[in-house]
């Protein structure tokens, strides 16, 4: 680089270090961003959302439960992701209920649950439907929930090692034997990923029983109907493929 | 290096490079500042962030305070969103995108593509909600030819600034499997890289345009061969600048990715929820080419003290 330019970025790198644009300028200490505090809000926008904010504050302050510890989300097995799964199966006749990472939106943290929080859980329209599968599209469960490091569900636990996995229904049935007795296993899951969503394409042929119930609905029953959310990780899934 | 101790290096060299600069800038050229301002999947986050990490952080409202104050202090100022306005808080679920787009149209954003949960409501719903945005929405590779959305969006559009043409498109990440097919009907997902290549040169060799941005929501990077902002970049010959979403990445700074003709495409991603506001400066000479390029995130915080 000719000395020149390189004055002249030495020269940016003055202007932006020091520059007001970036209000109170300030380095974080674990990170290298700008950090920019001391916002106002901006009166014209406030005004525009107050209307709408009148609407939906009030009842989506409403607290429904309470949570002792942070539900996270995390792989292969996540607080969030078993909290979920684990409610829906009260609301279901189905053996194992599996929903994806990606569709539980963010995370609870220690305290008061309100409906907000329920919503930006669960911001979606999904409803909850059953499926029968067979052992050739329950191997592809399987198969998908490995290869995606763990996905949330509940009714089963899941041990894979490099040359062989083992699937237990209900922690004690070990799953051979379980299709020795029946030719299908009952599913829960939400219409998004019954209908292939996700890449769940094996599912996407398999026959939908709709039980007429929104997944947030769900959720936000269950939280109202107990005190305190107690949920904790237990080892449904452990994955080693070294 | 202790990030405080860089800036205080910085500000030292700084300094002294302004003490010298003088004597070596007579001769040089006039530059034109021309700030891309930018955000992507925000999710219907109207307020701050409650609880959590990003505690504090975002809101529409202390958003266009900082981008007002940007555009009081210079001239040349564009803002674009890089798709997924729609759905994550319940003002989407009662208002159905209403508020957001409102908002943003009050912020004055220049044009925004379309992100796979803008979808999430139909496309008759995404019809109705289109008119509370007075920005255009740019798509480049879903065609909507076959939908009642038939010429509601644009394939480009070019801007100018200061005598600079910017020309900007939209790339859609592929809807089959990640949006149910119901919601998107008849739209049609074309090869992003094909559809981008395309309009790129129509852009820089027909339009004659000075800078080339691409909106995208195809996601900055995948473990798989999955088309992403970084191989759209490196397939590509004429995009200078790729302001990215989808992944939710937040990056420091803007990447530097070479293209077929080992030129620098610069590509740009600000995490997600409005926490932060991308900006990226380009200062142009009197050639309209762009020989400075500086990007950082602002992160938008409400002063709580008065909150």
């Amino acid at each position: 680089m000719k000395i020149k330019n390189k004055l002249i970025l030495l020269y940016a790198l003055l202007f932006f270090a020091c520059s007001n644009e970036f209000y109170n300028t300030k380095f974080n200490k674990n990170q290298n961003y700008i950090k920019v505090q001391n916002i106002k809000s901006d009166n014209k926008i406030s005004s525009l959302i107050e209307p709408y904010d009148k609407i939906i504050y009030q009842y989506m302050k409403d607290t429904l439960c309470y949570s002792k510890y942070d539900l996270t989300k995390n792989v292969p097995e996540s607080t969030i992701g078993n909290f979920v799964t684990d409610l829906c199966l009260h609301y279901a006749d189905a053996d194992i209920c599996i929903m994806n990472k990606g569709g539980l939106r963010t995370e609870i943290y220690q305290g008061y649950v309100t409906r907000e929080k329920i919503y930006e859980l669960m911001p979606f329209e999904n409803e909850l439907v059953i499926l029968e599968i067979n052992k050739e599209t329950f191997k592809l469960l399987i198969d998908y929930i490995i290869n995606r490091s763990g996905e949330p569900f509940s009714g089963m636990n899941i041990k894979s090692f490099k040359n062989e996995t083992k699937v237990h229904i209900n922690d004690t049935i070990h799953i051979d034997n379980y299709f020795a007795n029946s030719t299908k296993i009952k599913i829960l899951t939400s219409d998004y990923l019954a209908n292939g969503g996700d890449n769940m394409n094996f599912f996407k042929k398999i026959e939908k029983k709709k039980l007429n119930l929104k997944l947030r609905d769900v959720i936000i029953d269950y939280c109202s109907q107990i005190d305190t959310i107690k949920v904790t990780l237990d080892e449904r899934i452990i994955l080693n493929h070294e | 290096m202790n990030s405080r101790r860089k800036f205080i290096k910085n500000s030292c060299i700084g300094a002294l490079g302004m003490t010298i600069l003088p004597s070596f800038t007579i001769k040089s050229e006039k530059l034109t500042k021309l700030i891309i301002l930018h955000t992507n999947d925000t999710h219907s986050r109207i307020h701050p962030f409650k609880t959590g990490k990003y505690k504090g952080y975002g809101g529409m409202a202390e958003r266009a305070t900082i981008i007002n104050d940007i555009r009081k202090k210079n001239k040349h100022v564009l803002l674009f969103d890089a798709g997924d306005i729609f759905q994550g808080t319940p003002y989407f679920n009662y208002f159905k995108g209403e508020l957001e787009l409102k908002i943003m149209s009050e912020m004055q954003y220049d044009a925004a593509t379309l992100g796979n949960h803008d979808f999430d409501n139909g496309l008759d719903e995404l019809e109705k909600q289109l008119p509370n945005a007075n920005f255009p929405f740019i798509s480049s590779n879903y065609n909507f030819e076959k939908t009642n959305l038939k010429n509601k969006f644009k394939k480009f559009k070019i801007f100018k600034k200061a005598g600079i043409k910017i020309g900007v498109y939209g790339i859609g990440v592929k809807l089959e499997g990640l949006v149910p097919k119901k919601l998107y009907g008849n739209v049609i997902y074309e090869d992003p890289i094909i559809k981008s290549n395309k309009i790129a040169k129509f852009l820089k060799k027909e339009k004659k345009c000075d800078l080339i941005i691409c909106l995208s929501h195809l996601g900055l990077k995948y473990k798989t061969s999955k088309v992403s902002d970084i191989v759209l970049a490196q397939e590509s010959k004429h995009i200078d600048l790729i302001i990215g979403g989808h992944t939710h990445s937040f990056l420091e700074e803007p990447l530097h990715v070479k293209n077929k003709e080992k030129k620098d495409v610069i590509i740009n991603q600000v995490g997600w929820g409005g926490i932060n506001l991308g900006r990226i400066d380009f200062n142009f000479n009197q050639n309209k080419h762009f020989k400075k390029v500086f990007g950082r995130p602002i992160f938008v915080k409400k002063n709580t003290k008065n909150a």
